[in-house]
């Protein structure tokens, strides 16, 4: 069963064919952030208007890149949820109009869900094979527009639970946010990234605590103010070097929180299995923090490729593939939606801490 | 030359399927929040009425605007997908050339020569152009303050007779303009599928390679973005 998936939710405009079991034929990803980076974060009526005029050809490519005609696919999944309203609304009308035009099988897919399922997808020219992580496992959904822990019992949304999420701005939002702060550009994440990877944490003039927050909880704002405040007083980093060395210690305390969050979920859902997913899972010095504590708590870890961390549609044709082999179908009638359907547990901002509704008996 | 027209630019939208000239059926949907969720139920109405398939179809029509931004991509999006799954071509037409199609069409100018057409650009404004009978633009499409469309239409009119199209001229007030003759029928008051697709199969014709080049939207406007402070 060959899908062809199409993502169009922020500033990626996406398609790939993927079969239900993973298999990437192909994988195209034309990104906006060019366009995008005067403004230092995304114009919605920019990304609309660039995912128009680039959906068709990005999806020619894809099924050419693939070596197959659209009447060779067996499916048409596409992102609906959560996203830019008028950015998800261009992928979904395409999407509509080629199910509808050869009477193909079409499925809405969540682009949550489509991150957390990414580790499963596999590349033609990866070498080594990858094992597929079990169910059930614990997620760290890291991206531009969300950060939660989730226990996943397995790939539908009824499946995927929510322990605990942000209470303001995201992980790749905080990278964003930190590197506006430190004049390095935009999209930040991986620009911290590098320059971390070059500093030394412990020779910034600064020291930033890891940011804490209740439970499972994520909260980035109080190292945003941290940084802030050291950039008032301070000013902003003189020169290359010191510039890497307060993004090592930026990064490492937001590594520190993440890594340390998610060996908690673990031992609290008593799952020893963990997989990352979203942009910021891209992050290197995440990668080798979460694959040491792992290794020290007995733990697998599950990172799927780089490529498939940030946006993509690999992930949202196999999160389709999967839906379409349990027989479920969208109508014509689909249309975007602001916000995700997986389970929600932490609401943003200041107030009571959530009850979790799933009760879990082992 | 069997064709498929959409239009989902302005709060009523709509699908006619059209073989050469001859209307074979449409449908339309006025509830400018659903424009996405429906289209595809309306052109199977129109399909359906028509006798005909969705493999019957020999090209796509689809207006590009001006309108709602967001309007505009629904039929956009859409028109240029089933385009493409069925290997024939799209052809664009402005909104506000299928409304004054359709005011000549409809012989509803009277002895008026040329025809303005307009929509509510929101914001206080106006989407306004003026066509000769060929449609050919004399004022090409632009969005102009509300308060200033009475002006531009007298200095337009230039003392002869002028033709309105657009359910927005009547909102504005324009009845009492010495010169203008307000048109009042539904294919005239917003874009309509049916003109769209009469415009697109006459462009087809005269093409030598119809459905190669891209199809732009028309917008007017740029998107609104502020640049960041340096
Ligand atoms: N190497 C990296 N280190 C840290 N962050 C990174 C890295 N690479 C990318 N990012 C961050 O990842 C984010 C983009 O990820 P992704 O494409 O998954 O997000 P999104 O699709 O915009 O949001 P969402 O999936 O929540 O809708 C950006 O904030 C970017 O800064
Ligand atoms: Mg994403």
């Amino acid at each position: 069963m060959r899908i062809l998936g199409i993502e169009s939710s922020c500033d990626e405009t996406a398609a790939a064919v993927v079969d239900e079991l993973g298999h990437v034929y192909s994988d195209v990803v034309r990104s906006q952030v060019a366009a995008h980076a005067p403004y230092a974060g995304v114009v919605p009526e920019i990304a609309c208007r660039d995912h128009l005029r680039a959906v068709g050809p990005v999806v020619e490519r894809a099924l050419a890149d693939a070596g197959l005609g659209l009447a060779d696919v067996d499916g048409i999944a596409v992102t609906r949820r959560p996203g830019l309203v008028g950015a998800v609304l261009v992928g979904v009308q395409f999407a509509k109009g080629l199910a509808w035009a050869l009477d193909k099988p079409l499925v809405g897919v969540d682009h949550l869900l489509g991150h957390l399922l990414a580790v499963f997808l596999r590349y033609p020219d990866e070498g080594v094979p990858r094992a597929a992580p079990a169910f059930p496992f614990v997620g760290l959904l890291v991206s531009g527009g969300h950060t939660a822990l989730y226990r996943c019992d397995g790939p539908a949304p009824p499946d995927v639970h929510e322990l605990g999420g942000t209470r303001d701005d995201a992980a790749g939002e905080a990278y964003d946010k930190l590197a506006k702060l430190l004049g390095l550009g935009y999209p930040g994440g991986p620009v911290v990234d590098r320059l971390a990877h070059a500093g030394d944490a412990a020779r910034a003039p600064v020291s930033l605590p890891a940011p804490m927050a209740h439970g499972l909880e994520f909260s980035f704002s109080g190292l945003k103010s941290a940084v802030a405040r050291h950039v008032a007083r301070a000013g902003k980093p003189a020169d290359e070097a010191a510039a890497a060395d307060l993004c090592a210690a930026v990064q490492g305390a937001l590594v520190a929180t993440l890594v340390k969050k998610t060996l908690a979920a673990a031992a609290r859902e008593g799952v020893p299995r963990v997989v990352l997913a979203g942009g910021v899972a891209a992050n290197r010095g995440l990668r080798a923090c979460m694959r040491e504590a792992c290794e020290a708590r007995g733990l697998e870890l599950h990172v799927p490729p780089v490529r498939s961390c940030t946006d993509n549609a690999a992930m949202i044709a196999y999160a389709g593939a999967l839906r379409l082999a349990r027989g479920e179908r969208d109508g014509y009638d689909i249309g975007p939606e602001r916000r995700t359907e997986l389970e929600r547990l932490t609401k943003k901002g200041r107030g009571p801490r959530a009850q979790s509704p799933t009760t879990i008996i082992r | 030359m069997k064709l498929l027209a959409l239009t989902t630019s302005t709060r009523r939208s709509g699908a006619a399927v059209l073989d050469d000239e001859r209307l074979l059926a449409a449908a339309t949907h006025a509830d400018e929040t659903s424009h996405a969720e429906r289209l595809f139920a309306i052109a199977d109405e129109a399909l359906g009425r028509a006798g005909l398939g969705r493999a019957d179809l020999e090209a796509v029509a689809c207006d590009v605007g001006p309108g709602s931004f967001t309007g505009v991509r629904v039929a956009l999006a859409s028109a240029q997908a089933v385009a493409f799954a069925l290997g024939r071509p799209l052809v664009g037409v402005e909104s506000l050339r299928a409304m004054a199609g359709a005011a000549f069409g409809e012989a509803a100018v009277g002895d008026a020569t040329a025809c303005a057409a307009l929509l509510d650009a929101r914001r206080g404004e106006t989407f306004l152009a003026i066509y000769d009978a060929h449609l050919a633009p004399l004022l090409a499409p632009r969005h102009v303050r509300n308060e200033l469309v009475a002006a531009e239409l007298g200095r337009a009119a230039a003392g002869r007779a002028l033709a309105v199209a657009g359910e927005h001229a009547r909102v504005l007030g324009l009845e009492p303009v010495a010169g203008l003759r307000l048109v009042t029928t539904p294919a005239t008051d917003l874009p309509d599928a049916a003109w769209l697709g009469r415009l697109a199969l006459a462009a087809l014709r005269h093409e030598t390679r119809p459905g190669t080049a891209p199809v732009e939207a028309v917008y007017l406007r740029p998107p609104d973005a502020k640049p960041m402070p340096p």
